[in-house]
């Protein structure tokens, strides 16, 4: 019988079922982005809890007939604990915790940023110690990683998230959700050195991060310049993206010399903007520093990171009681 | 200035000029230091007007210790201070149903302090914040800071610009 490991993950916006074999690596996948988010231009029509159990049980059944397993099957089950909305992470939280206690198969918290990290693990082999630069929506931080399960934090934004700035910018440019896409798009077609945007905290010989600033800088540049002209918004978005990539990789690369790393990851949803991985590769090839990321469609929120986490924990001998509960916030290196 | 036990019902409001954000992140310290517990907050303003800086500020005075950071992805995160801060953001927000999700008037039990960016984005009378800032952008680094408050906390802050 082949080992198959069942993620779940409902922390956020979507909902999403997912098989991993270690074998084979992802089996099925199945993800209900809950809304039409450009519609809204970047809100949620519908949040969390309700939306997810409305999805979370067909998506599921989705999963195991697509893999023509059974409950009883299965190696393990990995869902995750945290962080996120609490209601949202709780309907997960239960469903596989129910799950595990009609079948007896083995339970595991995952945390959100660790399947981000081991969205890395989906089609290769995650090589420890290594860094990974997280990069979403809700998260800007660096990692070590000592070996899978063991991370130490080394710095975070101050304020907003890469792919938040990255959000708001699109927004105040007029593009449509979300941002990050959008603004890669745009900045085709511009010059990067058309406008100086701000590089927070470069001088600050910390891995901390901050994008409020740059926000408004772009928010009083594009009022400055009256009405927004494709162009203009060609150039804004180009110096926008070249100033967030910037100060990315290069806060990466003074961590990479300072800890001797001799291998460099890149995660969430950030991580599928080409700017980024053009720059960071640029910037570590000289150290000799291999640098890779996720398929795009792992970078962002899906449950084939979580599925990966799973079989790996569950395989070094984690196990997680029905006692498992939520954590709304906390980085990876308090956890387990 | 020690901490308010409870307000009284007379409110006031005033107007401030913010030089620089530093003295943005001041002024929710003073606030933060002062306010009882079950304060709710609203800060409103556009985008980069200064909202989570402030938020840092009172979570600052609250006694936390963790980085406060932009809770528009996230929503809601919640801190330990001398007291739990409950730091909400309703930037991704369309329809007011969603505010039942996420459950923002189940948590005011009276005890936690609740902080709401874009607190304008609910109907009027919907949130019933104690405090309501609004901040506008003046120039580059300076913010117009309009505070409608209890009447001690106004004359708390005023004699704190004195």
């Amino acid at each position: 019988m082949e080992e198959l490991y069942l993620g779940i993950e409902t922390s956020c916006d979507d909902t999403s079922c997912a098989l991993f074999s270690p074998g084979r690596g992802l089996v099925a996948d199945v993800t209900a982005a809950q809304l039409d988010h450009e519609r809204y231009g970047g809100v949620v029509p519908e949040i969390a809890s309700r939306a997810h159990m409305r999805t979370l049980l067909p998506i599921y059944e989705s999963v195991m007939e697509e893999a023509r397993v059974e409950l009883g099957d299965l190696r393990g089950i990995g869902v995750t604990q945290g962080p996120g909305l609490t209601g949202s992470l709780l309907v997960g939280l239960s469903f596989a915790k129910a799950l595990a206690y009609g079948s007896g198969v083995p339970l595991v918290g995952i945390h959100h940023l660790e399947g981000h990290v081991l969205a890395n693990a989906l089609e290769g082999r995650f090589e420890t110690p290594s860094l990974v630069l997280i990069v979403s929506g809700g998260h800007t931080q660096l990692v070590m990683a000592d070996m899978i399960g063991r991370y130490r934090f080394l710095g975070g934004t101050r304020d907003d998230a890469a792919g938040e700035a990255f959000d708001k910018i699109g927004k105040l440019l007029g593009l449509p959700y979300p941002g990050g896409p959008a603004i890669e798009r745009e900045a085709g077609g511009g010059d990067p050195g058309a406008f100086d945007f701000p590089r927070a905290l470069r001088q600050s010989g910390k891995c901390d991060f901050s994008f409020s600033g740059l926000k408004t800088a772009v928010r009083l540049k594009v009022e400055s310049l009256g009405r927004l002209t494709p162009a203009i918004v060609r150039d804004v978005a180009a110096s926008a993206q070249e100033a967030i990539c910037d100060i990315l990789a290069e806060k990466s690369l003074m961590a990479a010399r300072r800890l001797g790393a001799k291998r460099f990851y890149l995660a969430g949803g950030v991580a599928a903007n080409g700017r980024l991985r053009e720059m960071m590769t640029e910037r570590l090839a000289p150290e000799s520093i291999p640098l890779s990321w996720p398929a795009p469609r792992f970078c962002t929120d899906n449950a084939a990171m979580i599925s990966c986490a799973a079989c790996h924990h569950i395989s070094m001998g984690h196990q997680d009681g029905l006692d498992l509960n939520s954590f709304p916030r906390g980085n990876l290196s308090s956890w387990r | 200035m020690e901490r308010l036990v409870s307000f009284e019902t007379r409110r006031e409001s005033c107007k401030l000029e913010s030089r620089s954000p530093a003295e943005t992140l001041e002024l929710g310290a003073l606030i933060g230091g002062i306010i009882p517990e079950g304060c709710v907050m609203s800060l409103e303003g556009g985008l980069g007007a200064g909202k989570t800086l402030l938020a840092k500020g009172i979570c600052l005075g609250l006694g936390v210790k963790d980085e406060v950071v932009s809770p528009s992805f996230i929503l809601v995160e919640e801190y330990r201070g001398v007291m739990p801060v409950m730091h909400f953001d309703l930037y991704r927000l369309e329809r007011v149903e969603e505010v039942y999700d996420l459950g923002l008037f189940e948590i005011d039990d009276g005890h936690r302090v609740i902080i709401v960016e874009w607190g304008d984005r609910l109907p009027e009378g919907m949130l019933r914040p104690d405090i309501r800032v609004v901040l506008r952008v003046t120039g580059g680094e300076s913010r117009e800071i309009l505070i409608e408050a209890p009447a001690e906390l106004i004359r708390a802050v005023k004699k704190e610009e004195c």
